[in-house]
């Protein structure tokens, strides 16, 4: 082949391989269509993570209802902190509940109530109480992104420059930039937001119809909850990443330390209940070395700093309480599993 | 180190830009120094196992060429080393296993030891690669090589290490041992293949494993979730391991190589016999050539070709895992085939060539589905759960059952639309308009729009890829 004749064939080449790189720029342009009747992009208050995008306006509401309330515990979580009764904790515990519950969240919008609600309202609570599950505490990660983004925003300001440093902390790294690059150039988080749900609501609107196709989608994702699970998977599912498992490799990419140097510095009492997962035959599931090493860990930790923490799987009365869906206890639970909470926390006064 | 990661990426860059500056001598040593580092990556003392089997190798060739009259004692040395490392280190714990489970059975309780170490990936693949030269220079159908360099270009050449093509000498040693140039034609249609493959694998296979994996975890699969579960692993399995192929091979052309085709629209197959010549089909080659012909063959006689072919499944289960689920598999696919046979074998079996054509796809839907039952077997580990999954009537099921199991079915048909319009277009309508490029990647397209459609394939790698990243399947054999 002669001089220029490849140099032909190296120019082909790179046409061809610019066409292969522009063409998922549809992405970028769909997302620029749907811009046009949306809201605006506003700079992200998690630079480390994402760039500009249109965001969900911070939620002040619960700041006034933590004033009315003027709360002597206030309850964080997800629907694991369900299992709390608000009127029996209110009445044996002798003052106001507010529970700040929010499905589906994780320690990133945890943190977030505690300083940009609980903090910021001025109220004073004799106990912050924290529901999570196994290492949700240490994974900032955990629902941070992806579809559970709006809630986040509702909790959060314009800048959140310690939950950032947390992130940027938990990706740092040369792969990271790359994904970031490719993030920034196709829009690609933001594409997958619109067109994931699109994905798997269309089999579920072919097999139930359009009526049906929600109540499908929670059937299946009811289908695989842990009880129905085989059980070397449900020790596995129950202790979540191998990888996670570490406390000490993973508490300094966590919002943890924020959370108890913030609440220290408030004055308050924070409690983290870890709590037991759906129990087999009355006891609780199995869990590895690694998952008993992790928790006995962060006890030490959180002590040490001033927390408290409980671990239901340490209270076998707990197993025998009936359960719901999943990890939810049943309804009928709820009291009996918050005056055993009180009983507890009455033991940690002074 | 993995195909789909950035650090594969910059290693790969980088090994080809300082590959087309060396001459053949000094290609061969970097396809050997790149070859060693791609697969000690992670696990740095894998290289020695490799070592191992390339130095016996090596020297069983030299020394059968040497010494001709004791080439049985070579190939047997051959034999020993390579199938004692690969049996120590697949099969050990298996058979540990199941020696205490039977003196168990019989009231003795002895403690054994266990193997704590991780199984080399891809050391079933290299291993067979490497035995193939051996076997062919004993059988004088191959000279003994003298340069090792070479020699070890062959039996650890990276882009096919851990998942094949399962190469023979005679294609891929030759090609190291020639001079190799730079095509950028050649190259373009590599890079549709590597595009195409990374499509199947991160949008394809992993969504299906999801499914997949959900399904099999499952205490009590009803049968229509279960199927649709079996259905999603049909998917993820093919996807995976062709893109691993495809992978493979557009990696190696780049470096001036050409692979075997591994896989020819499987799922398209009329028949067992067809199925096994479109599926793994280096493998199903190498166990033809190297275990089915010495066992007899159908030299001896229908019967005896019949068990020999039965045995030579039975085997090639076992080579997939040290699990009895795998050698059923094998022993299951050796009864399609020889039912095939004997039915093929029938005169009043074959219908006029117009009454084929009507039966055709009843045939594959029917082959599919048998394949379906062998997949069961291959990914349920648990034989109770096995047996449960065999023996569960389609009557047994809940409304609940069948939407779930209907809408799992219906989203893995959704990701796998591509695979099966692919297939559509290979093997009905590209087949008559160029017969060779039936088993390429869209290959009967102009560049420009096969490069809009690798552009629609990143596109969709980059929103559709699964959020579980899964390893490619075949590692783990």
């Amino acid at each position: 082949m002669s001089r220029i004749a490849g140099w032909r064939q190296a120019l082909a080449g790179l046409a061809l391989a610019a066409i292969i790189l522009a063409v998922p720029l549809v992405w970028r342009l769909s997302w620029e269509v749907r811009g046009d009747t949306g809201t605006p992009d506003t700079a992200s208050y998690l630079p480390a993570l994402e760039d500009e995008r249109p965001r969900a306006p911070f939620d002040g509401n619960p700041i006034n209802y933590l004033l009315r309330a003027q709360p002597k515990f206030v309850v964080i979580g997800d629907s694991m902190a369900g299992r709390i009764d608000p009127e029996v904790l209110g009445r044996i515990g002798g003052g106001n509940v507010a529970p700040i519950l929010q499905n589906a969240t994780g320690s990133a919008y945890w943190y977030l109530v505690l300083k940009n609600y609980v903090m910021a309202s001025g109220v004073d609570p004799r106990w912050v109480i924290v529901f999570f599950r196994d290492t949700n505490m240490t994974d900032v990660m955990f629902r941070l992104d992806g579809p559970y983004r709006s809630k986040l925003d509702e909790v959060a300001h314009d800048a959140e420059p310690g939950l950032n440093a947390v992130v940027e902390r938990r990706l740092q790294g040369a792969r990271r930039s790359v994904h970031r690059l490719i993030d920034r150039v196709y829009r690609v988080e933001r594409t997958r937001e619109w067109i994931e749900p699109l994905l798997s609501a269309w089999p579920a609107g072919v097999v139930a119809g359009e009526r049906g196709q929600q109540r499908l989608l929670e059937r299946v994702n009811a289908a695989f909850e842990l009880e129905y699970l085989r059980p070397i998977e449900q020790a596995d599912l129950s202790a979540a990443n191998a990888g996670e498992m570490d406390f000490a490799a993973s508490v300094e990419t966590s919002v943890l330390p924020l959370f108890l140097d913030e609440a220290s510095d408030a004055g308050f009492r924070v409690c983290f209940i870890r709590v037991l997962r759906r129990p087999v035959d009355g006891a609780p599931p199995d869990e590895p070395e690694a998952l008993r090493r992790y928790s006995q860990d962060m006890r030490e930790y959180i002590e040490s700093r001033g927390g408290v923490y409980l671990d239901d799987r340490d209270d076998p009365a707990l197993a025998g309480l009936p359960y719901a869906d999943g990890d939810h206890v049943a309804r009928e639970a709820r009291a009996p599993y918050t005056r055993r909470l009180w009983q507890k926390l009455q033991a940690l006064e002074p | 180190m993995i195909f789909h990661s950035l650090d594969f990426l910059a290693f790969f860059l980088l090994m080809t830009l300082v590959y087309w500056q060396l001459p053949q001598r000094g290609q061969n040593l970097l396809i050997v120094g790149a070859s060693y580092l791609f697969y000690g990556y992670i696990h740095p003392w894998f290289v020695a196992l490799i070592l191992i089997t390339t130095v016996t190798d090596y020297s069983v060739g030299r020394a059968i060429e040497r010494w001709p009259e004791r080439r049985r004692l070579w190939l047997g040395v051959s034999l020993g080393v390579n199938l004692g490392l690969l049996g120590f280190f697949k099969y050990f714990n298996f058979f540990v296993d199941n020696v205490h489970e039977a003196l168990a059975a019989f009231g003795f309780s002895v403690p054994l030891p266990v193997l704590a170490v991780v199984l080399p990936v891809g050391i079933s693949f290299y291993t067979f690669q490497s035995l193939s030269y051996t076997i062919d220079v004993y059988r004088g159908r191959l000279s003994a090589r003298h340069d090792i360099v070479d020699f070890a270009a062959f039996v650890c050449f990276y882009p096919q290490l851990v998942a094949g093509p399962i190469e023979r000498a005679s294609h891929l040693l030759t090609q190291v041992e020639r001079a190799r140039a730079w095509s950028w034609p050649l190259a373009r249609g590599a890079a549709f293949l590597i595009v195409w493959g990374f499509f199947k694998k991160l949008v394809i296979a992993d969504n299906a494993g999801v499914v997949a994996n959900k399904v099999f975890s499952l205490a009590e699969p009803g049968f229509t979730v279960l199927w649709a579960g079996v259905f999603a692993f049909a998917i993820q399995i093919y996807a995976d391991f062709s893109a691993y192929s495809d992978i493979a091979r557009g990696v190696a052309r780049w470096l001036g190589f050409d692979l075997m085709v591994n896989f020819n629209h499987p799922y398209f197959a009329t028949g067992p016999v067809d199925f096994w010549r479109r599926w793994h089909i280096s493998l199903s080659t190498w166990f033809r050539d190297y275990v089915y012909i010495p066992l007899g063959g159908s030299r001896h006689g229908p019967g005896r070709a019949l068990v020999s072919l039965w045995i030579t499944f039975l085997v090639s289960g076992f080579w997939h895992g040290a699990s009895w689920n795998f050698v059923l598999w094998g022993a299951y696919h050796g009864v399609l085939v020889a039912v095939a046979r004997l039915v093929a074998r029938k005169p009043s079996a074959q219908p006029s060539s117009d009454a084929w054509a009507v039966l055709e796809p009843l045939q594959i839907l029917g082959m599919f589905l048998l394949t379906c039952i062998g997949w069961l077997i291959f990914r349920e580990t648990d034989i109770n759960m096995l047996w449960r999954g065999l023996t569960l009537s389609p009557f047994e099921t809940t409304l609940a059952d069948r939407q779930v199991g209907q809408y799992l079915f219906l989203l893995t048909f959704l990701y796998s639309l591509p695979l099966w319009i692919h297939g559509l277009w290979s093997v009905y309508v590209a087949s008559s308009w160029a017969p060779r490029l039936r088993a390429g990647a869209w290959g009967g397209w102009p560049t420009t729009a096969q490069a809009v459609l690798a552009g629609l394939a990143v596109a969709a790698i980059l929103v559709l890829r699964s959020r579980q990243s899964l390893d490619f399947i075949y590692f783990q054999f």
